[in-house]
């Protein structure tokens, strides 16, 4: 049965579209057939950071408005075969999508794939609500400081109420995936700590992301980070999130390195 | 030099009303009520009283001439609805829009609608007319004593997310879950959270001062009893974050700790 997953927060640049790549990725390398969507209609990032950006020919706009068949849209990734990109268009706006079209699509993609990943934009306007329409499981992505988890908090209520899933009556699955998480910084109280973002938002944890240089090079390269440094703690991470995902139970690791609880010593020490 | 004001003051405000809705046979109907005013000959006196016709399907003609009927009845019409807001003229009364049903409790306490602005006599009598003219439900009013404002409670069971706006006019609101920052939570009567409050609540939304807000852990960013509120930054340290009750005493909020 495939599953359509959403990657969403309510708040810009928490690390929806490397979240998108990265498990797209790893969902691939355990040999599952992956389609990644790129929902960002006008701002589309997502064939960036899986580096096809020179392979775009057609779009998601082009294959909901007929203009393109499915097969012509999608682009195989170059390292998975088991991976394929639907990229959006650059050129248009989020108007352009219709619920109509993007019932089609999806239904198109259910046949091919066992796992449809669809990149949310950013807001919670009429790209990121299609984003989610069709989904029967949401991964929401927040960061640990208080705007992205009351957007967060925004979000998760959407899901509850505007999706398809919900009108029937259904009960949308819902995965906290805490990104660009520092251990020193939490220590130290100038974030968020686990505990309290899982109390307030109160959805299962699916991973923990540390904030970590990997993350940025990866995408910059135009890797997905679990491609690109497969034994990176990101990477790892990302990995471990995506296995919870197909229900294994995998232990979860909650970041604490040497530095943080040095730094926490000295704090105390001086004061 | 004092120059005369020049300014009248205007204001849109609404009010309960009672709609009558005659059906058709028209002379049927008629029978039934004038054997009504026979029983209660004063009920209809000084009493502002809107003509639903959406039932009859006149003309403007016989609108006309219906709305002569009833005023010769001795029923004051204050105003139409229920027909083309194009008929509006000086020999009909003001043609209204947009009118909405009052929700009529279930509650024994509410028992005939209007209840509230209504003596006991009228009560009764008001009873008889709704059945005799009945037809289906009669109009209500708004019953104007918060006290009356005793419909079931709300339950939410899941937890009120930022955005959300839960609003409960007629009785208590009951929240499993937590209510996010962002969230509102408004009742007639009074809120209960088994959760942690971080958003808005409001309780006696419509001026109950006995109304209350429970909850079990309290960073909320506003709260509000029978109208008068405190924010975030009126709630004292000693409180936050500890299950508490809230609740009016001389027009300010009093917030106590309940462990």
């Amino acid at each position: 049965m495939p599953k359509i997953l959403v990657v969403t927060s309510g708040k810009g640049g928490v690390g929806k579209t490397t979240s998108t790549a990265a498990l797209g990725a790893a969902l691939a390398q355990s040999n599952q057939k992956v389609a990644v969507v790129d929902f960002d209609v006008g701002l589309r990032n997502l064939d960036l950071v899986m580096g096809a950006e020179r392979r775009v020919v057609y779009d998601l706009i082009n294959v909901a408005q007929g203009d393109a068949k499915l097969h012509q849209a999608l682009i195989r990734d170059k390292r998975l075969e088991n991976l394929y990109l639907l990229p959006a268009s650059q050129t248009r706006d989020k108007d352009a999508l219709t619920e109509e079209g993007v019932r089609r699509v999806i239904d198109e993609l259910r046949e091919r794939f066992d796992w449809i990943v669809c990149d949310s934009p950013a807001g919670i306007e009429r790209g990121a609500t299609l984003a989610m329409r069709f989904a029967d499981v949401a991964v929401v992505v927040a960061n640990p400081e208080v705007s992205s988890v009351r957007d967060s908090d925004r979000i998760i209520g959407l899901l509850d109420a505007k999706t398809e899933i919900a009108e029937k009556g259904g009960r949308m699955e819902k995965h906290l995936l805490l990104t660009r998480y520092d251990a020193g910084r939490a220590a130290r109280g100038e974030m968020l700590n686990v505990d309290d973002v899982l109390e307030i938002l109160s959805i299962p944890l699916l991973g923990i992301i540390p904030e970590s240089e990997d993350v940025l090079r990866a995408s910059n390269v135009g890797t997905p980070v679990t491609i690109h440094s497969g034994t990176s703690a990101p990477s790892r991470a990302y990995a471990d999130a995506a296995r919870r995902l197909c229900g294994a139970q995998v232990p979860m690791d909650i970041p604490s390195d040497k530095k943080g609880l040095l730094v926490r010593l000295f704090g105390r020490r001086a004061a | 030099m004092t120059r005369p004001s020049t300014h009248i003051r205007f204001r849109g405000r609404s009010f309960p009303v009672l709609a009558l809705e005659p059906d058709a046979p028209i002379a049927g109907w008629f029978e039934r009520l004038d054997a009504c005013l026979e029983h209660s000959p004063a009920f209809f006196s000084r009493k502002a009283i809107v003509i639903d016709v959406s039932r009859l399907g006149l003309d403007r003609d016989s609108v006309s001439e219906f709305v002569e009927q009833l005023s010769g009845r001795g029923v004051r019409i204050m105003g139409l609805t229920g027909v083309d807001p194009g008929w509006a003229c000086d020999d009909l009364p003001p043609i209204l829009t947009n009118g909405r049903a009052i929700a009529s409790g279930e509650g024994p306490a509410e028992g005939v609608e209007g209840a509230a602005t209504l003596t006991l006599d009228e009560r009764a009598a008001f009873d008889e007319i709704a059945q005799t003219l009945g037809g289906g439900q009669a109009g209500g009013t708004e019953p104007a004593d918060p006290a009356a404002r005793s419909a079931a409670p709300l339950v939410v069971e899941t937890a009120v997310r930022s955005g959300q706006s839960i609003f409960h006019p007629d009785g208590d609101v009951i929240v499993i879950g937590s209510v996010s920052s962002g969230a509102d939570v408004i009742a007639g009567g009074s809120v209960h959270v088994y959760g942690t409050v971080r958003g808005r609540v409001m309780a006696g939304a419509y001026g109950d001062s006995r109304a209350r807000i429970f909850c079990r852990r309290l960073e909320a960013e506003l709260l509000a009893v029978g109208g008068f509120y405190m924010t975030a930054d009126e709630i004292r340290d000693e409180v936050r974050g500890r299950a508490v009750h809230a609740r009016l005493e001389d027009e300010t909020i009093e917030i106590t700790k309940l462990d």
